[in-house]
């Protein structure tokens, strides 16, 4: 296993994952950064660097996850950068899934009814999640933030364990369009372009299984602590 | 690579017998705990998935949120007063002294076959009729409690059903599965558009 640390050349981290790309613009990081080290990018761009490196050491390996230590860190940090990765997708990630699906729609032959499936699943995907990412936003996001000012509203009866019971799985979706593609759907489509779809859709699928661990396991257990707290 | 099973039990019929139904399947590594402390330290030391029979009354409570935090750790309790269920919340089965061996063996494997563990290939294995009937409800929006009552088989049974049945075809969402079946000609798709299934 490989374990980052803040003397590490930033450039070292992404020729040794590329994935972690997007993970460090998440942080406000841009490219051009010449040999500089992690903990120089860090002091530059005023963030933390221990979380900067859990978070990085925490996606580049699935068998390390550091529970303590990110717990350590700020509940505002964390929701900072969750925020960030839905940006990401809603932003990103799932307009360019829907143009390469209608890319490769649009360039199949006969036989194109299946495919036609694939879209509407995809829809209503797209739409649950949009949903998902809309109720932590609104709803579990704000709440972490009052309690966190001080503002445990007693009135209103939400707690993050409500969050926490009611957190669907927004995985398994993923898994299904890639194993509908490549086991069951005919293939009358453009093989360039359902690659291109596929590949997005498994770099999405890591990125998500990340992101829903550092809510349940991370965020979650942060909140409860402090509302514990906040009522003796 | 072996499926570590810890059984934490006195009564001597419920751990032998637990043990022996385990056994059958070799991969399954038995090893039987005096204590829940025992396991505490386990739990502590090594980082590898377990699965854990216990009696209910075998943890206090916050004992149990800690091992459940931990995702490698599977607990099954044993109960003699309750009949088998899943709680939804804690995702801990429970299992009772009526439940049956392949059932057991199931709760093993499915927490040994998800993610990083020992990853089963996908059979690819064609469904039994039962299975297409059961998908068949699945998909047209029934939930597992409809089907348990419309088939009269228990909800455990349906949730067997439903785990081959993602196990043979490699699909786990109800939407996923309704695609699926839309293209298998499970649900025929004349009187009804795939828009208003999926
Ligand atoms: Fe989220
Ligand atoms: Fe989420």
């Amino acid at each position: 296993m490989q374990i980052f640390t803040e003397k590490d050349k930033m450039v070292a981290l992404i020729k040794a994952n590329y994935h972690l790309l997007p993970v460090i613009n998440r942080f406000g990081i841009k490219l051009g950064f010449g040999d500089k080290t992690v903990e120089q990018i860090c002091i530059e761009n005023g963030i933390d660097k221990s979380f900067f490196l859990a978070i990085v050491n925490a996606f580049h390996n699935e068998d390390y996850f550091p529970e303590q230590e990110l717990l350590s860190f700020s509940p505002l940090l964390i929701l900072d950068y969750l925020k960030q990765t839905h940006k990401y997708y809603t932003e990103y990630i799932l307009p360019k899934l829907e143009s390469q699906l209608t890319n490769m729609l649009s360039n199949s032959g006969p036989g194109k009814e299946e495919i036609g499936l694939i879209e509407l699943f995809y829809k209503k995907y797209e739409k649950e999640l949009l949903q998902h990412i809309r109720d932590e936003e609104n709803v579990v996001f704000p709440y972490v933030v009052n309690l966190i000012n001080n503002n445990l509203n007693e009135k209103r009866d939400f707690r993050i364990i409500d969050f926490k019971n009611e957190h669907t799985n927004v995985e398994n979706q993923i898994n299904d369009l890639r194993n509908l593609l490549l086991m069951y759907i005919s293939p009358v489509y453009d093989q360039d372009l359902c690659n291109e779809f596929l590949i997005t859709l498994s770099r999405f699928e890591k990125d998500i299984m990340d992101h829903a661990r550092i809510e349940d396991v991370i965020l979650v257990p942060r909140v409860m602590a402090i509302e514990k707290e906040m009522r003796g | 690579m072996s499926c570590r099973i810890f059984i934490i039990q006195n009564e001597d019929i419920i751990r032998e017998g637990l043990a022996a139904i385990l056994k059958r399947n070799p991969l399954n590594e038995v090893v039987i705990l005096d204590s829940a402390d025992q396991l505490m330290k386990h739990v502590k030391e090594r980082s590898e998935k377990r699965v854990v029979f216990c009696p209910d009354d075998c943890f206090r409570h916050s004992a149990i949120e800690e091992i459940n935090k931990n995702r490698k750790i599977k607990l099954v309790f044993v109960s003699v007063r309750d009949n088998g269920f899943i709680d939804k919340n804690s995702g801990i089965s429970t299992i009772s002294i009526e439940t049956g061996s392949r059932e057991i063996l199931e709760i093993v494997n499915s927490h040994f076959d998800d993610g990083e563990g020992v990853k089963k290939e996908l059979t690819g294995e064609e469904l039994t009729k039962r299975e297409k009937e059961i998908l068949r409800f699945v998909a047209s929006g029934f939930s597992n409690k409809q089907i348990a009552d419309k088939l009269y088989i228990s909800i455990h049974t349906v949730i067997t059903h439903r785990k081959n049945i993602t196990e043979k075809t490699g699909i786990k969402s109800v939407s996923g599965l309704t695609v699926y079946a839309i293209l298998k000609g499970i649900i025929d798709t004349e009187n009804i558009s795939p828009a208003e299934l999926i």
